[in-house]
């Protein structure tokens, strides 16, 4: 698969992955054109290793990861004035776009949360990916996946029942 | 299904319309690549550029000949650590791929963060400003330098070296799962890590790594990827690219570009104008002095030979008169 081929096939699953681990439009932008570029350069490499999807999403996780405290303290700001928005734009009224205000604030709520116990979320949920699976991509134990799930859960206020995935077959 | 966890499912698809423009993040995405690869270079002829033209202010040489000119500059610290001045060692010729100094950036537990940082410090601007910040301090850090900002995150744990021992060692998920396998593990991110280690102390392991390594590139790459360099240099971008493999009815767009390169480097014309804007000349001549294999320490044997001061001029004369054919005094 050339590059070319891999942008043309997977470059629109890849933004909407890095947004939901972002939260920002801007900044998955950011982290998606980094990681492309890097990628571009050695791509003959990242295509050598037989998987390049896999490389390059753990490649835009990494820079997440990386990315720290100065987007973060904007983003939570920006968190802040959207919730005080949608508190003043629906008050208390309940009606058809109700469902619309809860997944909004759901998503604010998600942007309070530590990169590491987001990530966690959205690749158990959004990916699909096993605890193992997600050890494996953070470098930690499955352990301390499901310490950051809950911990991430209990902060979003939502309650955990999550069905096991099997270990076993864990290739993506 | 859990409904809190059914409004967490909804939640991420409600936003998953926020997704950027793939579109424009390509085009940008191909943009700072090109500009990677020249720092490539860049970077190459910083083992010399940095140490022997940088100045040493709070224990840290500034590189700024790193893509500017070689000229000594004086420039101030943010954050003046009070170390002792580091004695720069003499100009080499150490061959620093851009990867390698992120790599060293991120693994010394340095940040995104810390890289504006330093962008503001070295007065770094423009839209690569942050990613130039980190490949000039990851460079400085494989020399030893120290930076004037310190680092926020954690340095790599020699957890993550041995992680990341395995995948340069050209293995990857499907080996790790192979092994696990043969060791009766699950526990994937320590399989990565116990196979690392080994790889670390000169073992082999008992599965072969599906991919490879960088030192497996092969000429034809090489030469591919300087014609496409050549494609890009000229002014041409991915979407006249792209229209020149409908054009030539090609099915993939990097040989589009290859060909295009080849065309142009024997001095024949594209049937398509280019979108975007040539390289200055300055900028071949110096990508033509770098690809010709010379470095550093050739320019400052030419600048003797041609008692020229400013390396940064001495390279891209150099260039010039290798892109005119001719020969050089010095060799490569």
């Amino acid at each position: 698969m050339t590059f070319e081929d891999f942008a043309a096939t997977r470059l629109p699953g890849l933004l909407r992955y890095a947004v939901m681990l972002t939260g920002d439009q801007d900044l998955a932008q950011d982290v998606v054109q980094e990681v492309l570029a890097r990628a571009q350069v050695k791509w003959s490499r990242i295509e050598r290793a037989g998987s390049p999807d896999a490389y390059v999403r753990q490649m835009v996780l990494n820079e997440y990861l990386s990315w720290r405290r100065r987007w973060a303290v904007r983003n939570i700001q920006a968190v802040g004035e959207r919730l005080d928005v949608l508190g003043d734009r629906h008050g208390s009224t309940r009606d058809h776009a109700y469902d619309v205000v809860e997944t909004d604030a759901l998503w604010s709520r998600l942007a309070t949360l530590p990169r590491k116990q987001r990530a966690v979320l959205v690749l158990r949920y959004y990916e699909q990916l096993s605890d193992a699976e997600i050890a494996s991509l953070l470098g930690c134990a499955p352990v301390t996946v499901r310490s950051n799930a809950s911990k991430a859960l209990a902060t979003l206020r939502l309650q955990e029942e999550r069905q096991q995935i099997p270990v076993a077959g864990e290739v993506r | 299904m859990n409904p809190d966890l059914d409004q967490l499912n909804e939640t991420f698809a409600a936003h998953e319309s926020l997704a950027p423009d793939a579109d424009a993040v390509l085009a940008r995405s191909h943009e700072i690549a090109r500009n990677l690869k020249r720092r490539q270079w860049a970077v190459r002829a910083t083992g010399g550029a940095v140490l022997g033209a940088g100045l040493i202010v709070g224990g840290v040489a500034i590189p700024r000949a790193l893509h500017h000119s070689d000229n000594a500059a004086v420039i101030e610290t943010a954050n003046d650590a009070g170390g002792a001045p580091t004695t720069p060692s003499s100009p080499s010729t150490l061959a620093v791929t851009t990867d390698d100094a992120y790599t060293a950036f991120f693994d010394a537990g340095y940040t995104y963060a810390d890289a504006q940082q330093l962008a503001q410090v070295w007065h770094e601007s423009g839209p690569d400003a942050v990613s130039n910040a980190k490949a000039e301090a990851g460079a400085k850090l494989l020399k030893g330098l120290t930076l004037p900002v310190s680092p926020s995150g954690t340095p790599a744990t020699p957890q993550d070296l041995a992680m990341q021992a395995f995948f340069n060692a050209g293995y990857d998920y499907n080996d790790a799962v192979a092994l696990g396998q043969k060791w009766h593990e699950t526990d994937i991110g320590q399989i990565k890590v116990e196979a690392g280690q080994k790889l670390e102390n000169g073992e082999t392991l008992p599965v072969a790594p599906s991919g490879g390594s960088d030192a497996t590139a092969t000429t034809t790459d090489t030469k591919d990827a300087a014609a496409a360099q050549a494609f890009f240099d000229a002014g041409y971008t991915y979407d006249d690219a792209v229209q020149l493999a409908q054009t030539w009815n090609l099915k993939e767009t990097f040989q589009a570009k290859v060909e295009g390169g080849q065309k142009l480097e024997q001095g024949k014309p594209l049937p398509i104008s280019p979108s975007g804007t040539p390289a200055s000349a300055d900028v071949r001549a110096m990508d033509a002095y770098f690809a010709a294999g010379y470095d550093y320490s050739d320019a400052k044997q030419l600048a003797q030979a041609w008692h020229e001061s400013d390396l940064g001029q001495v390279k891209v004369e150099a260039g010039q008169k290798l892109e005119n054919g001719e020969t050089l005094p010095v060799a490569p």
